[in-house]
């Protein structure tokens, strides 16, 4: 879905209708979801007062409602109005991604490491630091997020092989 | 005088060494939280309280609320000497601070933001003093009809009073209750919309939610501007301050107006943002030369300023007294309660007075440390704007993914929180509410609870929400709100039509 703003200086990457429509199905799902598992549970009335889907499933019926409403408002607005111009779509997903990949990185490097390499690989990416200074600056934060982690407040994060190589 | 004698046990509870030195690092650890971009008072809050869990609750909470102080102190910082506001409800400050700052006027803006902050913290605290135990005793004959008609009576407030589209409203505040609903039904023990799946069995974190919606999706919305920071000195000295200081009192009638209309908005959900522009609409309407109002003028600051801080102030006696929060932060503060093992509500006054009175004097104490230490620490903050966003960025991704991390030790959580974040940045461009999505995620248990305890009462009839004088006309205040936004289409259109 493509749609070119008139006189707009930037490439949409997306239009705000697109947009509309798409969080309005989201919700909608939901809705559908919680009201099919709450009604599989028992939204009625039990030996013991209301069962456990009685609450969840007029909230999923109310949201439907509610999504539905935005769902027609969204198909009826203008297809215009741009959401998010291409250039900033690649600076969004330029701090995105690379969290992501930090994200996956964690479970198997450990928090540490894992940030150590995210700070400085960002620093140097998109801030074009020196090696040195993004090495440095990202080993300051690690040693401070360390220091006040697990040995000032003895709230242990997740670890990984370099930690254990360190002796913890 | 009951109230002044338990405040004063409680400053005897909040004068400890140790809780003074936590004032301190609340404050200057929640204005830099309100410099900084992609860290609020919400999900600042929501990452430092795992830190907490293992402090007396006392000790948690002074922590805690002073780093909310701090960040509503912190957000003036950038919207005057960068145009750029920290938190949204600096927003109206940006209209007269940062012409202030562009005359060289930067130092006199900043005192009068501080100080305009802290008289309206101080307005609002004294009214929780006295207001909040009158409070308290009056709910203590709240049954469960009532407490359901009051949160009825919250959620629709959101409806009535936000400017956004009613529908969104509705749909974001849903969306939370659902996610309350997930897990272990508290009732019945029955697992409720966990398809099997064993992480979601423990239910959603709200903290989880607060720190993705708000801090990540921040962070991405930050980016999407590319933003470079382009800012006037923050330079401030004691002459500039007392000569500010002489000037001020000449506007107390825009004090009155913004700290009455903060106090208000802060009580009612309506919370720090709308009042701040609602102060600041208000000073304009009123002022004898409303044209100096976007070009540098005072009052400009003084009044959003006021209005905001005791509306963020004042959000803490729903909280305190019936359980319910009246901002995001709060809500997140209110989490921090039921984590200590507190049960907020009006037996709160009754069974943990120390815990309590001593969050009260705290926060006279906490609002006085913070417009000392924000004065004097102003230029540092201004300076740390300087930091290029490529390195500010990855440090405050770390921050939220250990704050998500050490909630339950949980790899999960941190993935849920880079959902939230996408969540957090669609929301935020198409106008979906966020205030109303947390509060209900963290509302939603105990909404249900009433309902339900009050469903069991009547044997399943609805009438049970009008049946006594009382929750029939909080119901009925409850319905006028919810109905607001039709209720104003209607009257202009009859209006229109002569």
């Amino acid at each position: 879905m493509q749609q070119e703003a008139p006189q707009a200086e930037e490439v949409s990457a997306a239009s705000k209708r697109t947009l509309e429509i798409v969080t309005a199905v989201f919700f909608l799902l939901v809705g559908s979801v919680v009201m099919w598992d709450s009604s599989r549970i028992g939204a009625g009335w039990g030996s013991e007062g209301p069962q456990s889907g009685y609450f969840p499933f007029y909230i999923g019926l109310l949201m439907n409602l509610a999504s539905a409403v935005n769902l027609l408002l969204a198909l009826k607005s203008s297809k215009a109005e741009s959401f998010v111009s291409k250039p900033a779509v690649k600076l969004v997903l330029a701090i995105f991604l690379p969290c992501l990949v930090y994200v996956a990185a964690m479970q198997w490097l450990g928090l540490y490491t894992a940030s150590l390499i995210f700070i400085a690989v960002f620093m140097r990416w998109q801030g074009r630091f020196s090696v040195l200074k993004s090495g440095l600056t990202s080993l300051i934060v690690v040693v401070v997020l360390f220091v006040m982690f697990e040995i000032w407040f003895k709230v242990p994060l997740i670890k990984g092989p370099l930690e254990a190589a360190l002796g913890y | 005088m009951e109230e002044i004698q338990a405040l004063f046990q409680g400053f005897a509870v909040a004068l400890s060494p140790a809780n003074i030195a936590l004032m301190l690092l609340g404050i200057v650890l929640g204005i830099l939280i309100g410099v900084l971009p992609g860290l609020g008072g919400a999900n600042g809050v929501a990452i430092l309280l795992p830190l907490t869990f293992s402090m007396s609750p006392v000790s948690g909470i002074i922590l805690l609320s002073c780093i909310y102080w701090g960040a509503l102190f912190g957000g003036a910082i950038t919207s005057i000497l960068f145009n750029i506001p920290g938190e949204p409800w600096s927003v109206a400050t940006t209209f007269d601070g940062y012409p202030m700052a562009q005359q060289g006027h930067a130092g006199q803006a900043l005192t009068a933001a501080f100080t305009s902050s802290f008289v309206g913290a101080f307005v609002a605290v004294l009214m929780i003093t006295f207001l909040a135990p009158l409070v308290a005793k009056f709910a203590l004959k709240f049954g469960p009809p009532e407490f359901f008609a009051v949160q009825l009576l919250t959620f629709c407030s959101f409806v009535g009073m936000s400017k956004g589209a009613p529908w969104k409203t509705l749909a974001a505040m849903f969306l939370g209750f659902t996610l309350a609903a997930i897990g272990m039904d508290n009732v019945t023990g029955q697992l409720r919309l966990t398809f099997g799946f064993e992480p979601m069995m423990k239910g959603f974190d709200f903290l989880i939610a607060v720190i993705g919606l708000f801090g990540i999706g921040e962070i991405l919305l930050t980016m999407e501007e590319g933003l470079a920071f382009k800012g006037k000195d923050g330079k401030i000295n004691a002459k500039v301050v007392l000569e500010t200081w002489k000037k001020l009192p000449r506007y107390w009638l825009s004090y009155i107006r913004s700290a009455a209309v903060g106090c208000w908005m802060g009580i009612t959900p309506g919370g720090a943002t709308p009042a701040s522009f609602m102060g600041y609409g208000i000073a304009k309407r009123f002022s004898k030369t409303p044209g100096n109002f976007g070009k540098g003028d005072i009052e400009g600051v003084i009044a959003p300023e006021t209005a905001a801080h005791a509306a963020g102030t004042a959000a803490l006696l729903p909280m305190l007294t019936l359980g319910i929060p009246g901002s995001p932060t709060a809500a997140v503060l209110l989490g921090g309660l039921l984590v200590w093992g507190l049960q907020p509500g009006p037996l709160l006054f009754v069974e943990q007075k120390d815990f309590v009175w001593g969050l009260i004097a705290s926060m006279y104490l906490g609002n006085i440390a913070g417009l000392i230490v924000v004065l004097l620490t102003v230029p540092w903050f201004a300076a740390i704007l300087r930091i290029p966003f490529s390195i500010i960025a990855p440090v405050i991704l770390v921050i939220c993914a250990v704050g998500a991390y050490t909630v339950h030790s949980s790899m999960f959580d941190v993935w849920l929180m880079m959902g939230f974040g996408v969540m957090g940045y669609v929301f935020k461009k198409l106008d979906y509410p966020l205030a109303p999505l947390v509060l209900a995620l963290v509302l939603g248990d105990m909404a249900e609870n009433a309902f339900r305890q009050s469903l069991l009462g009547s044997s399943g009839s609805m009438l049970v929400f009008v049946s006594n004088p009382l929750v029939a006309s909080i119901t009925t205040l409850a319905l006028v709100m919810l109905f607001w936004p039709l209720i104003g289409a209607v009257v202009k259109r009859m209006k229109a039509h002569g």
